[in-house]
């Protein structure tokens, strides 16, 4: 069996596919905590780009942002997970096709 | 201490900000307190700071700059912020908003803009986005009890958090090519681009994340939910200010940063401007909402403003700023009369609320028909004057089919603005919603919007003179 | 000065507002009439004013005042009259008292609101008609919409919601149109010249590319025959007028009708002379299918208002028939026919309005025989209905006959067919005059109408006597239009003298070299015949290029 060396072609791939996973999942699944799973999946893959570059680079810049984006993504956790309590109080559903109350 | 200067109007923001939090801590259960003026001082402060900083360039950490560019926009943030500092008082009470929360996320949202158009970074740009974005989620649905409240906000927020990673993703690839997330850095990339993949890749996802912000068709879903659901106060602040933060960075970030590949991303604009103008106005006309009505017509808006940035002149550069300011002094205006008019019971916000206005208040009936003539885009109002230039600027470069599409889609607006006027003048109350009493200060706030958009409307120059040199920062 | 005539009416309005206190107060109502009469009675002196101090011998523009307004864009405050806005500055002045006046009656809701819209309107036309440049020009027509708007949606008849939107959003359509086009006008003289300028006289004769040109042109005129209106843009004309209020129609067809009209004269073909050649004859046609359809149309209404109105459309079809001869006579005509339209229709329109005052039906059924019950307002029905038909005698015929003379010099069959509607409207004028006030009284509710009130004679006075001094007396008017009138004709033929041409701002009261370009006129004692007969230069419409077609 041959190894092929690892390139930044490969980390790239990589984090876009999961990121096209992540925003798949943002379109298709219905329950809104898988939902909130595949936001991160997003964020995640950025984070695989900003690091493998960084590395490759040779500076901490891009790992520094990882941290940074890590950071910034717990917040909007925090923030999503309260709204969604708060919408859980009023509906008692967690699915997303119930979520009907404004249209036009 | 050579690094602070640049940062003091949103450091005396995010301090007004945490002494609202600190007011509310120490209130009595039951106690009023004047939160709102603390929001004012500290709004007027960085409204002032913003007017002493004009021309002086001001650089902080190498990474927020407050150039003319940004201090405009910074007072069009500090007139937003003001105009819903002095409404929210007569409203947060009625609407069963928490206070001190309510306040303290405001200013936290309009610091947040104020970086975000600052930033001469994509990471603090993000950053920015996010504290904008987070504090404007949580006040969307910070009545707990409203079940639409909660929707919208939820609604915005899974929309926005899905932007965001775009958006994010966008910064990756610009980090890639650059090495760095500074927008000089990355121009210079851009422009001797060796990945034009990668580069384009970067601009398509950056552009997705800004036109998510900006509500742009067609990543414009949230808005009219997000717009209807949200207490009208939030509507009122977030239609404005979030608009012109995001359409401040878009212009800094795509007509320097991004310029050199000018050629690539215009064509796009233009369908998307071209679009947006026609959804916003089409839709705009079927709703029998007015706040949604409102949320249509601000993507509309959203239209005429890209067609400034798809000009991609000084010219369009300007247009959009004193367009932004045009817009946010006039929407304001109306949502704010909305707001005004509204309790939790009865929001005040359907068509046929309107009816009879003029003759229960002949005062708020004429205000708000200036703010709907100037969104309209009626001479002598300063919708005309804002029109006027984004029109010229996009004729001027040959986008005759764009502007005879903004023209129309204008015309097709007057429509459903008038069947406001209409309910307003031309027909008869049917049964008398009890309409709360507006105090004192919000009539001034509303009569200042008034003198403002009459101001603009007929002596706009000296405004314009600044927008042009604001302008002039970003090459 | 200028500015003062314009902005006099609506400083008059915010008073009016101030007087009128909190809320709709009855017992203000005097005052707020009284004031806002009083007000528009100052300005139309103001207007006569400027009639009196206007040089007469000049097609220059005069009493002209400019100022840097937008020196971004090149837009300056450009005002000035010639002798073509002069008259119509004038008529302006001179129906707004009298729409005041007929609403005395009719209106009794929010008479502080009415008041106001109307001064606030007056201003708007004032200044459609002074302005010389474009932008100005166009914020003032844009801001006519507004208070016409109310007018026809607060205070008309059922159907007046409808009414006010279909004809704030059609004339909308065609003016923003002109928008882009003014500004890609502006940009265009921006990369020929390299100045960006918006001014009248600096973008006459700006060199566009034949397509532009076109498009131009098209969307002027599109802006201004919807205005006119001209078939088949009229749709929106009938249900303004019917749901107005007599004071609404009286301004709508005596003074907005011609901002159309004047634009076409001033704006539309003598900024795309090449085009408007081109076109002319088209729109010419459209012209005289306008005058019969409406006559025909006319014929057939029950209701009175209708009629008036699509005789409205038939007699502006005859002023944009003369305006499309490009010749003096035709132009000379137009003009007049503007001026004469606005007090003859308007003089309908108030008789029309002191009838269903009275009865509130506009129905012809519903008359007959009010010559035995009124015999005063009969006859300044029958006078006004006269000056209508173009009695010889009465303003009417002056108009017409010169813009036919102006057509036959052009195309003979145009005129011909045109002339028909000469005959129609007497025949459908005529008749409704038959039906309503001859034969016996059939209606009981008829039998105790009181004749012509006090105030109905200020109203009545004045615009017959109008009427009657424009037909004997037309040299008064068509004297001073005369230079401007030339100055226009060949401005759109392209055979303007070099000097005249070259335009400098604020060239206003120059002395010019315009008088070699006069023909010396006889010292006739008729002004008609020396209109006629002293201008053979500028009559031979076969050598211009649009008589060449």
């Amino acid at each position: 069996m041959h190894l092929y060396p690892i390139t930044a072609y490969h980390y790239l791939v990589l984090a876009a596919a999961l990121f096209a996973l992540g925003a798949t999942g943002v379109m298709l699944r219905r329950n809104i905590i898988i939902l909130f799973m595949s936001i991160e999946l997003m964020l995640n893959a950025v984070n695989l780009n900003l690091v493998a570059f960084s590395r490759l680079n040779g500076h901490v810049v891009g790992q520094v942002f990882a941290l940074f984006i890590v950071a910034v993504a717990a917040a909007e956790a925090v923030v999503g997970l309260g709204i969604l309590l708060a919408f859980y109080r009023n509906k008692e559903t967690l699915n997303i096709d119930e979520v009907n109350l404004l249209r036009g | 201490m050579n690094n602070l200067p640049a940062i003091i109007p949103i450091l005396i923001v995010v301090l007004s900000a945490a002494a609202a939090m600190l007011a509310e801590a120490f209130r009595q259960p039951g106690e009023r307190m004047p939160i709102a003026g603390l929001g004012l001082i500290g709004l007027v402060g960085a409204g002032a700071a913003s007017y002493f900083l004009w021309d002086k360039d001001a650089q902080s950490f190498g990474v927020v700059r407050a150039d003319n560019f940004a201090l405009f926009i910074n007072i069009i943030l500090c007139i937003i912020g003001v105009l819903t500092m002095v409404f929210s008082n007569d409203v947060v009470e009625r609407e069963d908003i928490p206070g001190g929360e309510y306040y303290a996320l405001t200013l936290f949202a309009i610091s947040g803009m104020m970086l975000m158009v600052a930033a001469t970074d994509l990471l603090v740009i993000f950053l920015a986005l996010e504290v904008l974005s987070l504090a404007v989620y949580v006040l969307t649905g910070i009545r707990r009890e409203s079940a639409e409240g909660a929707e919208a906000a939820f609604k915005y927020f899974l929309l926005g958090a899905f932007s965001s990673a775009f958006f994010l993703y966008g910064i990756a690839f610009a980090f890639t090519i650059a090495g760095s997330t500074r927008l000089d850095e990355v121009g210079k990339a851009m422009a001797s681009a060796p990945h034009a993949t990668l580069a384009m890749l970067a601009v398509a996802l950056l552009a997705v994340g800004f036109a998510f912000k900006i509500s742009a068709v067609p990543f414009h879903m949230w808005t009219p939910d997000a717009y209807e659901g949200a207490p009208t106060i939030v509507t009122a602040f977030m239609s404005t200010g979030v608009k012109a933060a995001a359409f401040g960075a878009f212009v800094r970030v795509f007509l320097s940063t991004l310029q050199p590949l000018e050629g690539h991303w215009v064509p796009v604009l233009a369908v998307i401007a071209g679009a947006t103008m026609i959804v916003g106005t089409v839709v705009g006309v079927l709703q029998s909402n007015v706040k949604r009505m409102l949320a249509y017509s601000s993507i509309a808006h959203a239209g005429y403003l890209l067609l400034g940035i798809v000009a991609a002149s000084e010219d369009g550069k300007a247009a959009v700023l004193f367009y932004l300011l045009v817009y946010a002094v006039a929407n304001i205006g109306a949502l704010g009369i909305v707001a005004l008019l509204g309790t939790a019971e009865h929001p005040h916000d359907q068509l046929r609320d309107f009816a009879g206005l003029w003759r229960a208040r002949p005062g708020l009936a004429g205000l708000m028909t200036v703010f709907l003539l100037s969104l309209g885009g009626f001479p002598p109002t300063a919708g005309f004057i804002g029109k006027w230039y984004i029109f010229a600027a996009a004729v001027r470069d040959g986008y005759y089919s764009l502007a005879i599409i903004g023209v129309l889609s204008s015309v097709v607006s007057v429509f459903f603005y008038l069947r406001i006027v209409v309910m307003m003048y031309m027909t008869e109350e049917a049964a008398a919603p009890a309409r709360p009493r507006v105090s004192g200060p919000a009539m001034a706030g509303l009569a200042l919007a008034m003198l403002a958009t009459f101001y603009l409307g007929v002596l706009p120059t000296r405004v314009i003179e600044y927008a042009v040199e604001s302008v002039k920062a970003i090459v | 000065m200028l500015s003062t005539i314009v902005f006099l009416p609506l400083v008059g309005a915010v008073l009016v507002l101030l007087l009128g206190g909190r809320g709709d107060r009855a017992e203000r109502e005097p005052i707020v009439r009284y004031a806002a009469l009083a007000v528009s009675l100052v300005s139309f002196a103001s207007t006569l004013w400027l009639w009196m101090q206007f040089n007469a011998s000049t097609a220059e523009f005069q009493f002209v005042e400019q100022h840097e307004w937008l020196p971004q864009f090149g837009i300056s405050y450009h005002l000035g009259v010639d002798g073509i806005s002069l008259f119509l500055v004038v008529l302006t002045g001179f129906l707004t008292p009298l729409a005041l006046l007929t609403s005395w009656q009719s209106v009794h809701e929010s008479v502080k609101l009415f008041s106001f819209f109307m001064l606030v309107l007056e201003t708007a036309m004032l200044g459609v008609f002074v302005s010389l440049d474009l932008f100005l020009f166009y914020i003032f027509w844009d801001a006519v919409l507004i208070p016409m708007y109310f007018l026809i949606g607060i205070w008309g008849y059922e159907r007046r919601i409808y009414a006010a939107v279909k004809f704030i959003l059609y004339t909308m359509v065609g003016s923003i149109l002109m928008l882009v086009a003014i500004i890609g006008l502006g940009y265009a003289h921006a990369s020929s010249t390299g100045t960006l300028s918006f001014d009248l006289l600096q973008l006459y004769g700006t060199a566009l590319s034949r397509t532009m040109e076109t498009w131009f042109f098209l969307a002027f005129t599109l802006a201004f025959v919807i205005k006119v209106p001209l078939f088949p843009f009229h749709t929106w004309l009938p249900d303004a007028h019917v749901e107005a209020p007599t004071a609404g129609s009286v301004i709508l067809a005596g003074v907005m009708l011609k901002m159309g009209t004047y634009g076409l004269l001033r704006f539309a073909f003598p900024l795309f002379p090449t085009a408007a050649a081109e076109f002319a004859p088209y729109i010419a046609a459209l012209a005289v299918v306008g005058i019969v359809y409406g006559a025909l149309v006319a014929m057939v209404q029950p209701d009175m208002k209708k009629l008036v109105a699509y005789s409205s459309v038939s007699h502006l079809g005859f002023v944009v028939l003369g305006l499309c001869a490009v010749n003096v006579n035709g132009v000379q005509g137009a003009v007049y026919q503007m001026l004469n339209h606005g007090v003859s229709t308007g003089g309908l329109f108030i008789i029309v309005g002191m009838l269903s005052d009275r009865r509130h039906t506009r129905l012809i059924s519903e008359y007959g025989g009010l010559k035995a019950v009124m015999p005063r307002l009969v006859a300044a029905f029958l006078l006004i209905t006269l000056s209508s038909i173009a009695l010889p005698g009465m303003n009417g015929f002056i108009g017409e006959f010169l813009i036919l003379l102006g057509a036959f010099r052009w195309h003979p069959k145009v005129a011909a067919i045109a002339a028909t509607g000469v005959i129609l409207s007497a025949v459908y004028m005529l008749w409704m005059f038959q039906r309503v006030n001859y034969g016996d009284v059939t209606n009981e509710e008829n039998r105790r109408l009181p004749d012509l009130s006090p105030r109905e004679w200020a109203i009545m006075i004045p615009t017959i006597a109008t009427a009657i001094a424009m037909g004997i007396f037309p040299g008064v008017f068509l004297k001073p239009m005369e230079p401007a009138v030339v100055r226009v004709v060949d401005r759109i033929h392209g055979t303007l003298p070099a000097a005249a041409s070259t335009r400098s701002p604020g060239s206003g009261l120059r002395a010019s070299d315009e008088s070699s370009t006069l023909a010396p006129r006889p010292a006739a004692d008729s002004p008609l015949i020396s209109t006629l007969g002293s201008r053979p230069s500028a009559l031979g419409p076969r050598s211009s290029r649009i008589g060449q077609r």
